[in-house]
C-alpha cells in the first residue's frame, strides 16, 4: 500500500492508480486528505465536474432508464436508504439501512475504458450484461478538485447500469467519463 | 510478523498431532455456538448499519479475501477520522488469549466486538457517545432482525442489546476456522503439498526463532496454553519510533514501551501491509524488518544474519500458510440478501418465528 500512496502523491494530475488485483476500497483514505486553499481544476474529461445537473436515483432496475446520465456531464444526485432502491446485483459492500444508495443507468457508443469518478467514496459497481465489472483501476481524484474516488472499467458499447451504495449522505456528486 | 525479544516458546513444532482441518473451535460456556446464532452472527459482521451512518462494517475492514484483514496500513474511522493501527486478520481467533495489538485486557471477542463500535481511540463505527441503545434500536426497527435474535437467544427473549450483538459477532467469528493450508496438509503427511523451498522455509521459520513467538499451529504465542495474556507482547529491535508505545500506553510501564501482541501468520501472504502501524508492505521487507539493527538491548536473537535467499525460503514457507478454501468458503462471506431461513429454525420450536422469517422480504 505504500508504494500506491507514493504513486498517488506522483500522479497529482491525475487519479492515483491501484493494482486491478485490490478491489476498489470505499476507505481507500491511507493518506490524509490535501488542505486545499483553492479549488484545482479537474482532470480532462471532467471539466464539467461542477456541474449541477440534478437526477434521482432508480428504485429498481425496472426504472433505472429514467436516471439516466449523460458522459461528460457533472451531477448531484439524490440518493435514497439502502432499503429503498432494489440493486440488481448485490452490492459487496452493501451499506445499512440508514445509509444511502443509488440506481443508474449510462450508454457507452464505442468500446473503451470510462470512468465513474464521486464526490465521496460509496462503494460503485458497474453492471454490464447483468454482471458486476471488474475495475482495472481505482484511487483518490487530483486533490482539492473535490473527486473524493475515480474508478476506471473497460466497457463494452451499450446501457450500463451504475449501482452506487454505502453513502452516507442522501446527495452525491457524481460523474461518468471517458477515462482520462 | 512481529517482535522475538523475550519470547520463552519452544522453537520446535509442538509436539502433539497437528490439528486436523475440521478441528473444532473453543467456545466459552456462556455463549455456547448454534446454526443460527452464527448466521446472526455473520449478517451482523456484514451489516454497514453497525456504523453510525450505515457505511461500515466489521467486513469493511475484515475483508475474506484478504484473510480476514484490509490492504491500507490503518483504516479511517466512519467519518474519515485517521486509523491507529493495522487491521489483524480474524482466522482462528477463537484460540487467541489476547485479542488486540496494544490491549492485553482486551481477552474476549465478546470485549473486543464492541471496541470499533463504540471506541473513541480511534473512532471507527462511530456509536460512542450516541444516544444509548441506539444501535439495539436500529437493528430492533428491522424486519429480519428481531426473529434472528430470537431464535438465536431464546434463553434471553431475543433481547437486541450490545450484550447479545457482541455474542453473535463473537460466535460468528470463533467459527472462521482456517486449518487447512498446503502447509497444514504437509504437516499432516502429505509430503508433496508444500514446494521444497517452502520445506527449506520452515526449517529457516524455526532455526531463526521465528516460532518463538509465532508459535504453534496459529502462528503466535498469543494462542499458546498457558500463556498470559501479557507474556505474549514483544517488542522488536526497533528503535521506537515514538508515535505508538504500544503496550505502555495500558501498563504505563516504560519496560512496555514498543511492545506490541504477535500476530498470526496464517493467510499472512493475503494480508499485507504489515506490522502494527501498517508501515511494511511485503513479506520480504517484514521478514528484514524483524532484523533490522539499531537497538542495543535488542534480543540477540534478532541479532543474526539473514540472506536473501534464506528470506526467499521463508517467504515461500509464508506463502505455505494460505488457506484457499478459508478465504472462499461461502459459509463466511457476505450473507445473500433477505432474511435466512435456519435450519434449525424448527428445532427453536417457534413456528410464528418461522413463519416470519419465511415472509420477510
Amino acid at each position: 500500500m505504500r508504494g500506491l500512496i507514493a504513486l498517488g502523491i506522483a500522479l497529482s494530475s491525475a487519479m492515483a492508480l491501484a493494482a486491478p488485483a485490490f478491489a476498489q476500497q470505499p476507505n481507500m483514505a491511507a493518506k490524509p486528505e490535501a488542505v486545499c486553499t483553492a479549488e484545482a481544476k479537474p482532470p480532462a474529461g471532467f471539466e464539467d465536474w461542477n456541474g449541477k445537473a440534478a437526477i434521482t436515483t432508480a428504485t429498481s432496475a425496472e426504472h433505472v432508464a429514467h436516471a439516466s446520465l449523460a458522459l461528460g456531464k457533472g451531477y448531484d444526485a439524490t440518493l435514497l436508504n439502502t432499503p429503498k432502491v432494489a440493486m440488481p446485483v448485490q452490492p459487496e459492500k452493501p451499506g445499512g439501512s440508514v445509509a444511502h444508495a443509488g440506481l443508474f443507468s449510462f450508454t457507452v457508443e464505442t468500446a473503451g475504458s470510462y470512468t465513474v469518478a464521486l464526490g465521496t467514496a460509496a462503494w460503485i459497481d458497474v453492471l454490464e450484461d447483468g454482471k458486476s465489472l471488474e475495475p482495472t483501476k481505482f484511487g483518490h481524484g487530483p486533490e482539492c478538485t473535490g473527486i473524493r474516488k475515480m474508478v476506471v472499467f473497460p466497457m463494452k458499447p451499450g446501457v450500463h447500469t451504475l449501482q452506487v451504495s454505502a453513502n452516507a449522505a442522501p446527495t452525491l456528486k457524481l460523474m461518468v467519463a471517458k477515462a482520462p | 510478523m512481529i517482535g522475538l525479544v523475550a519470547c520463552a516458546s519452544s522453537v520446535a513444532p509442538v509436539a502433539e498431532p497437528w490439528p486436523a482441518a475440521d478441528m473444532q473451535a473453543p467456545f466459552p460456556a456462556n455463549n455456547a455456538p448454534t446454526p443460527i446464532k452464527i448466521e446472526l452472527g455473520r449478517r451482523l459482521f456484514y451489516d454497514g448499519d453497525l456504523s453510525w451512518d450505515g457505511t461500515m462494517s466489521c467486513a469493511t475492514c475484515h475483508e475474506q479475501k484478504r484473510g480476514f484483514a484490509d490492504p491500507n496500513k490503518t483504516r479511517p474511522g466512519f467519518d474519515g477520522q485517521p486509523g491507529e493501527r493495522n487491521i489483524q486478520t480474524l482466522a482462528n481467533v477463537a484460540w487467541f488469549r489476547s485479542l488486540t495489538w496494544g490491549g492485553p485486557h482486551v481477552d474476549t471477542l465478546e470485549h473486543q466486538a464492541l471496541i470499533p463500535i463504540e471506541g473513541f481511540v480511534p473512532v471507527e463505527m462511530g456509536f460512542g457517545g450516541k444516544k444509548e441503545g441506539a444501535l439495539a434500536q436500529r437493528l430492533k426497527d428491522q424486519a429480519c432482525y428481531p426473529a434472528l435474535f430470537k431464535a438465536a437467544f431464546p434463553e434471553k427473549q431475543g433481547d437486541i442489546s450490545l450484550d447479545t450483538i457482541a455474542m453473535a459477532l463473537s460466535v460468528f467469528q470463533r467459527s472462521l476456522v482456517s486449518l487447512d493450508s498446503p502447509y497444514d496438509r504437509y504437516r499432516r503427511g502429505e509430503a508433496l503439498a508444500i514446494s521444497d523451498q517452502a520445506k527449506r522455509g520452515e526449517t529457516l521459520f524455526n532455526d531463526k526463532q521465528c516460532a518463538s513467538c509465532h508459535a504453534g499451529p496459529h502462528f503466535t504465542d498469543a494462542a499458546l496454553a498457558g500463556r498470559t495474556p501479557y507474556e505474549t507482547f514483544h517488542r522488536l529491535a526497533m528503535p521506537l519510533d515514538g508515535k505508538d508505545a504500544g503496550l505502555q500506553r495500558i501498563t504505563l510501564k516504560a519496560e512496555d514501551a514498543g511492545k506490541f501482541r504477535t500476530p498470526g501468520l496464517r493467510n499472512v501472504a493475503l494480508s499485507a501491509p504489515y506490522m502494527h502501524d501498517g508501515e511494511v508492505a511485503t513479506l520480504p521487507d517484514a521478514i528484514w524488518h524483524h532484523y533490522a539493527m539499531g537497538d542495543a538491548q535488542a534480543d540477540l536473537r534478532l541479532k543474526q544474519t539473514v540472506s536473501d535467499a534464506e528470506v526467499g525460503d521463508l517467504v515461500a514457507f509464508l506463502n505455505a500458510l494460505t488457506d484457499e478454501g478459508f478465504v472462499r468458503n461461502p459459509a463466511f462471506a457476505l450473507p445473500p440478501r433477505g432474511c435466512p431461513v435456519p435450519e434449525d429454525m424448527a428445532l427453536a420450536g417457534d413456528e410464528a418465528v418461522s413463519q416470519r422469517l419465511h415472509n420477510s422480504p
